[in-house]
């Protein structure tokens, strides 16, 4: 499956370039205490060990920092962990658990911090992966019970900004 | 007569056709099967030799070995003679002092297992091995030190002590030698490493022995990834117990071997019992047999046995140890010149520099996954060409060693044997510079 432009330009610049024999990019080297809150995602195909892990450390109020693992194998997952990363640090933790990832309309902000063209599926799905992720990284957090992580529509390899326009 | 090939390599082509995989097509084209490290392919032989226990013979066995005397079975004494002809064959391989020290297992890990549960280690004794060790050279111990915390009710003992390697993740003598101490009961350390291939030389082995022997101890070699590839001496090492699987050296699946010195399997307490361990049994008790009998517990693998043999045979007899060691070396020479130039921030190969201290093994590591996976696809998709990606039960180390830089799953193995030539490794060095010197054009949503 191809991997859309949008992606593709932010793995290139921010992801791989950041990169290295030893460094991480920033958002995805370990965080230097325990993490308060965790959880694990199965969201690639194929590839490395096929998940992405979110660890995290806050307070009764906010999200104080966040990192992620995984074998930087899936450009996507990639470009869109490190989006949300982004937008997650500093931010209160009832903002984050009200988000519905699955409503295709509450990730605008998250397509325009990726950067066009477009707002492409391959993007699409990774968001509703980490974002569905953080939220129960944030309930492990708060010691509470998160529900089963729901089913995520494949992507078509469409940019749903195309889709929008039949309607 | 042996034909050099531009690498250096003894020409072993001629051998290709004993292996019938390698007549497979797909697309059009034949394998490429560079995962020897993992299972080799098998020749044509020991398929025979599989298949002959169950066309001819296809009975319950039980050699002289294990104190079965007369069994006045047709089948049965043909099967006891090649039941012992392969263990004298493994006796021979290893340079044991006698048949009784060699004892089937499935694979190297049940063997390990087998030495860990039957030695009788007390709270306070120590296991110790490098911090690269195979999990099938970690977890056992592992295990041990659970079961000997509980006896002690102490959650803290530690039972199970590593050092470190050297930083190009070599083996580092002068450290394994001073972490030997009083308490060292075992010292447990792979011959050559899954991960990077990166050997310990006869004379460290002996060096550790020595050492290990001085303050009462025993040494376990690993020896999965040494004995299918260079001529082992057990008694010349001065080794106690050595661990092998047939199926990294054109061998059946699920066939083992655990040498052990013969005192050492006397005092070992048996680990699978039950039929065919024993002598005699009454309603509340139970004479075991000498070793190696009261291992190997139930009806065994004949076939496999038969299968062992026929791989040793091939591998020793047929090729010849010192030629397979010749073309490891050779291929891994010209693999290492190709692969070195083209590292870069983002792409590097593990272990030492000098590929003859990395026996046949070639392992590339990249700071993002992709390039592995992209290296891994086109190597498949366009070529048929197989090798081994991931942490090759080595997690532990690679944990404390990259997991900083999140690259610690970012291996991908090249790994070759006998029938291999160089213009396989010419098609993986192709593959390798396409994908590394425009890592971007080979990005796959995957
Ligand atoms: C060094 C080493 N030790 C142990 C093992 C385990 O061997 P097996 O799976 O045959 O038990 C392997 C297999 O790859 C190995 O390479």
């Amino acid at each position: 499956m191809a991997v859309s432009t949008a992606v593709r330009t932010y793995y290139a610049e921010r992801i791989f370039a950041q990169s290295g024999r030893d460094e991480a990019p920033p958002n995805f080297r370990p965080l230097d205490v325990e993490p308060t809150g965790r959880f694990t995602v199965e969201g690639c195909r194929g590839g490395g060990k096929n998940v992405l892990e979110i660890q995290l450390t806050g307070d009764d109020d906010r999200v104080t920092d966040l990192r992620l693992a995984c074998g930087l194998c899936n450009p996507a997952m990639y470009a869109c962990a490190d989006v949300v990363a982004d937008w997650a640090r500093g931010r209160d933790l009832a903002g984050i658990l009200a988000l519905d990832p699955l409503d295709v309309g509450n990730l605008t902000p998250f397509f325009e911090r990726l950067g066009g063209p477009g707002r492409p599926d391959d993007a699409r799905e990774k968001f509703q992966y980490v974002l569905l992720a953080l939220q129960r990284a944030v309930l492990d957090h708060r010691r509470e019970a998160a529900p089963p992580m729901p089913e995520i529509g494949e992507h078509t390899g469409r940019d749903l900004d195309d889709e929008d326009d039949e309607d | 007569m042996l034909l050099p090939m531009t690498s250096g390599a003894p020409d072993l082509s001629r051998f290709r056709a004993d292996f019938p995989a390698l007549a497979r097509l797909r697309r059009g084209r034949p394998p490429i099967y560079l995962n020897n490290a993992c299972v080799t392919l098998r020749p044509r032989p020991v398929v025979e030799a599989i298949t002959r226990y169950y066309e001819a013979f296809p009975t319950c066995g039980g050699g002289r070995a294990e104190g079965v005397r007369h069994l006045h079975s047709w089948f049965g004494e043909e099967l006891r003679e090649e039941e012992e002809r392969a263990r004298e064959a493994v006796r021979d391989l290893l340079g044991a002092a006698d048949v009784s020290e060699i004892v089937w297992t499935r694979n190297t890990t049940e063997a390990i297992n087998l030495v860990a549960r039957g030695l009788r280690l007390e709270p306070g004794d120590e296991v110790l091995g490098s911090e690269g060790e195979h999990n099938s050279n970690l977890v056992p111990w592992l295990e041990v030190q659970r079961r000997l915390r509980e006896r002690a009710g102490d959650p803290e003992l530690v039972v199970r002590r590593f050092f470190d390697l050297a930083d190009d993740g070599g083996f580092d003598v002068a450290k394994a030698l001073a972490a030997i101490g009083p308490r060292t009961r075992v010292l447990a350390v792979s011959h050559a490493s899954s991960l990077d291939g990166s050997q310990v030389s006869d004379d460290v082995v002996r060096a550790l022995a020595r050492r290990v022997h001085e303050v009462g101890g025993v040494l376990l070699l690993d020896a999965a990834q040494s004995v299918p590839h260079r001529p082992v001496d057990v008694c010349a090492l001065g080794v106690d117990f050595l661990a092998f699987s047939f199926h990294k050296m054109c061998g059946p699946s699920g066939m083992g071997v655990l040498y052990g010195r013969r005192a050492h399997l006397d005092a070992l307490e048996p680990f699978i019992v039950g039929g065919d361990t024993v002598a005699d049994t009454w309603v509340d008790a139970v004479e075991y047999k000498a070793p190696p009998g009261r291992f190997e517990g139930g009806l065994q693998d004949y076939a496999g046995m038969l299968g062992a043999r026929a791989a040793i045979e091939y591998v020793t007899k047929t090729v010849g140890l010192d030629q397979v060691r010749a073309h490891d070396l050779a291929l891994n020479a010209y693999l290492t010149e190709r692969l070195q130039p083209l590292e870069c921030d983002h792409f590097w190969l593990l272990g030492p520099r000098d590929a003859a201290e990395r026996g046949g093994v070639v392992t590339m590591a990249s700071s993002v996954g992709a390039i592995v996976n992209a290296i891994e696809r086109e190597a498949d998709e366009r070529h048929n060409l197989m090798l081994r990606k991931g942490m090759f039960c080595v997690n532990a180390y690679l944990h404390r060693r990259h997991d900083r830089t999140g690259t610690a799953s970012n291996n991908l193995r090249a790994s070759v044997y006998l029938y291999n030539t160089e213009a396989e490794c010419e098609v993986l060095c192709d593959v390798v510079e396409q994908v590394v010197k425009n890592p971007l054009d080979h990005l796959d949503d995957e």
